[in-house]
């Protein structure tokens, strides 16, 4: 392990340390529990099979908006990109859509998709969506005047500029968008299920609270945490690993 | 019929007409067939303008540029660049993959691709360092990529804007001396520009000096028979310089002191 690493892990141990003592001394469980009564908890949910389940359930939902809209804003990105005339008619509607935020759209997709799974992809995808379309698109506004004239020099012609030259380009633009818009996912989908659902991590906090259970909320809470850092690790290395040639940032 | 020419060349950016904003005026300059013609000029009299235009990234606003009588009408593979700076190298591929580039559009087989670019990387020093990555080579082995990129292409003509203008002298000196041989086996027409004159005597068969501008033109030309490889230390190369200095350093003094009065 780096030692990065040990620091990073060192920080967190120090952190759950200060948050023991604190809770014990200072505070009431009803109020802030102690990390180990939240790790008690989580393992009495996970013994019962529970605590699975609402992790599955928000996995599932993220990993299809994720793969949906990863796919779709690319395509609309290339598709931008790569057509000028598309870009010109369709980007103003894009910039009109950007301000509303994903959650705004909660109500309607309840009347149109009900409480079932499909509402939640729909959100997920379109948060997804909309932070790799804006991204690749600011991939390709990047101007590179020196490589577009190499291009021309060297006889492309503008699919192969395209194809050659702009969309290697935009590819970490593309994958960073994918990054953001995993992040922006999460909040989609907490509020989501805190609002419109009976299972997943976001019902399993509200839930928490009605029952008077402050553990339970930290460990739907944690579970949050967990979920992200396992999603964004396993992004991470993944594209590092096939995208080698682009130097992702990460 | 001169195999490149500039006749009654003018241009400028943008649209206001003042003579102030005037780049080019009345630039006219022949260069024949397998010359190394090397431009010199006070820094922002219009020498990259000028190969801008014969690239085709400019199209002149009054005059014509010809190559073989032809008007330039857009880039071309007859008509390679070698950039200023690093920036044109294609970042997501190896150096072998940058200089295979140019063939790839050709259309050409990826076995030949290969071989061709292979030999030419061989041939600027960089046979060893052919998957690496640009940002894992140091500016002088980049131009090398740049120069073996352009030179893959057996073009007829060549322009260099100052390539070797980031690099430090021993690495430059070295760049010019493999130049030398490149050159004076493939033929290609070369227009080069540098601010360097001892870097211009060492390289070219013709020299031009551009006025300063507004509405620069050429003001001086020197042509140049010292035999090859020419000595930086020799009397004759002194003398060269001397004479080039003296017409080069009128334009530099007169930017200077507008300058310093601005
Ligand atoms: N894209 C542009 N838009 C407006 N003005 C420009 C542009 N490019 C260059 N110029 C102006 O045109 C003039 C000539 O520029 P150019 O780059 O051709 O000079 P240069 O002789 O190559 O100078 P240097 O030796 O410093 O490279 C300069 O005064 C510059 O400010
Ligand atoms: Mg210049």
């Amino acid at each position: 392990m780096s030692r990065g690493a040990v620091r990073g892990g060192g920080a967190v141990l120090l952190f759950l340390l200060v948050w023991e003592i604190a809770a014990r001394m200072i505070f009431v469980p009803a109020v802030l529990p102690a990390p180990s009564a939240i790790a008690a908890e989580g393992w009495a949910r996970w013994l019962s099979g529970a605590l699975q389940w609402d992790v599955l359930m928000s996995a599932s939902r993220l990993a299809v908006g994720f793969a949906a809209g990863s796919l779709l804003g690319a395509f609309l990105g290339l598709l931008f990109g790569a057509f000028a005339p598309v870009r010109r008619i369709l980007e103003p509607l894009v910039q009109f859509l950007r301000f509303i935020p994903p959650i705004a759209w909660l109500t309607p997709v309840l009347i149109w998709f009900g409480i079932g799974e499909e509402g939640k992809w729909v959100l997920i995808t379109y948060t997804t969506t909309f932070m790799v379309l804006l991204n690749t698109l600011a991939g390709f506004a990047e101007q590179h005047r020196d490589r577009m004239r190499a291009a021309r020099v060297f006889g492309a012609g503008s699919w192969e500029t395209f194809r050659h030259v702009r969309l290697p380009a935009t590819v970490p633009w593309i994958l960073g968008g994918m990054r953001i818009g995993m992040g922006n996912s999460f909040q989609t989908l907490i509020v989501a299920e805190m609002l419109a659902s009976n299972e997943g991590l976001g019902q399993l906090i509200l839930n928490s609270r009605l029952q008077l259970s402050t553990e339970g909320m930290f460990v739907g809470i944690a579970g949050i945490a967990v979920l992200g850092i396992l999603a964004d690790s396993a992004f991470r290395a993944a594209t590092r690993r096939m995208f080698q040639r682009y130097r992702l940032g990460w | 019929m001169s195999f490149i020419a500039f006749r009654e060349v003018g241009f400028r950016y943008g649209e206001r007409e003042d003579a102030g904003n005037s780049i080019l005026r009345g630039l006219d300059l022949e260069i024949s067939r397998g010359t190394f013609y090397v431009l010199l000029g006070p820094s922002g009299c219009g020498k990259t303008t000028a190969l801008n235009l014969l690239a085709g990234f400019e199209a002149p606003r009054s005059g014509s540029v010809l190559v073989e009588g032809r008007p330039v009408q857009q880039p071309g593979m007859d008509r390679v660049v070698i950039f200023q700076g690093d920036d044109s190298l294609y970042p997501w591929l190896t150096a072998l993959e940058n200089v295979e580039f140019p063939l790839r559009m050709m259309g050409l087989g990826a076995a030949e691709r290969r071989s061709r670019a292979e030999a030419w990387l061989a041939r600027v020093g960089l046979a060893n360092h052919a998957a690496k990555f640009p940002h894992q080579l140091s500016g002088g082995m980049k131009q090398r990529i740049q120069i073996a990129r352009a030179l893959v292409c057996d073009a007829p003509v060549l322009l260099m804007d100052e390539p070797f203008g980031a690099l430090d002298a021993q690495t430059r000196t070295i760049l010019q001396d493999e130049l030398v041989d490149i050159c004076a086996g493939s033929g290609a027409t070369v227009l080069f520009i540098t601010h360097d004159i001892a870097e211009a005597i060492i390289l070219a068969d013709r020299i031009g000096v551009m006025r300063a501008g507004p509405g620069s033109a050429l003001k001086d030309e020197f042509e140049l028979d010292l035999p090859r490889p020419r000595n930086r230390g020799s009397v004759e190369f002194a003398a060269v310089y001397d004479r080039i200095q003296r017409v080069l350093g009128e334009e530099v003094q007169k930017v200077v002191m507008r300058e310093a009065a601005a």
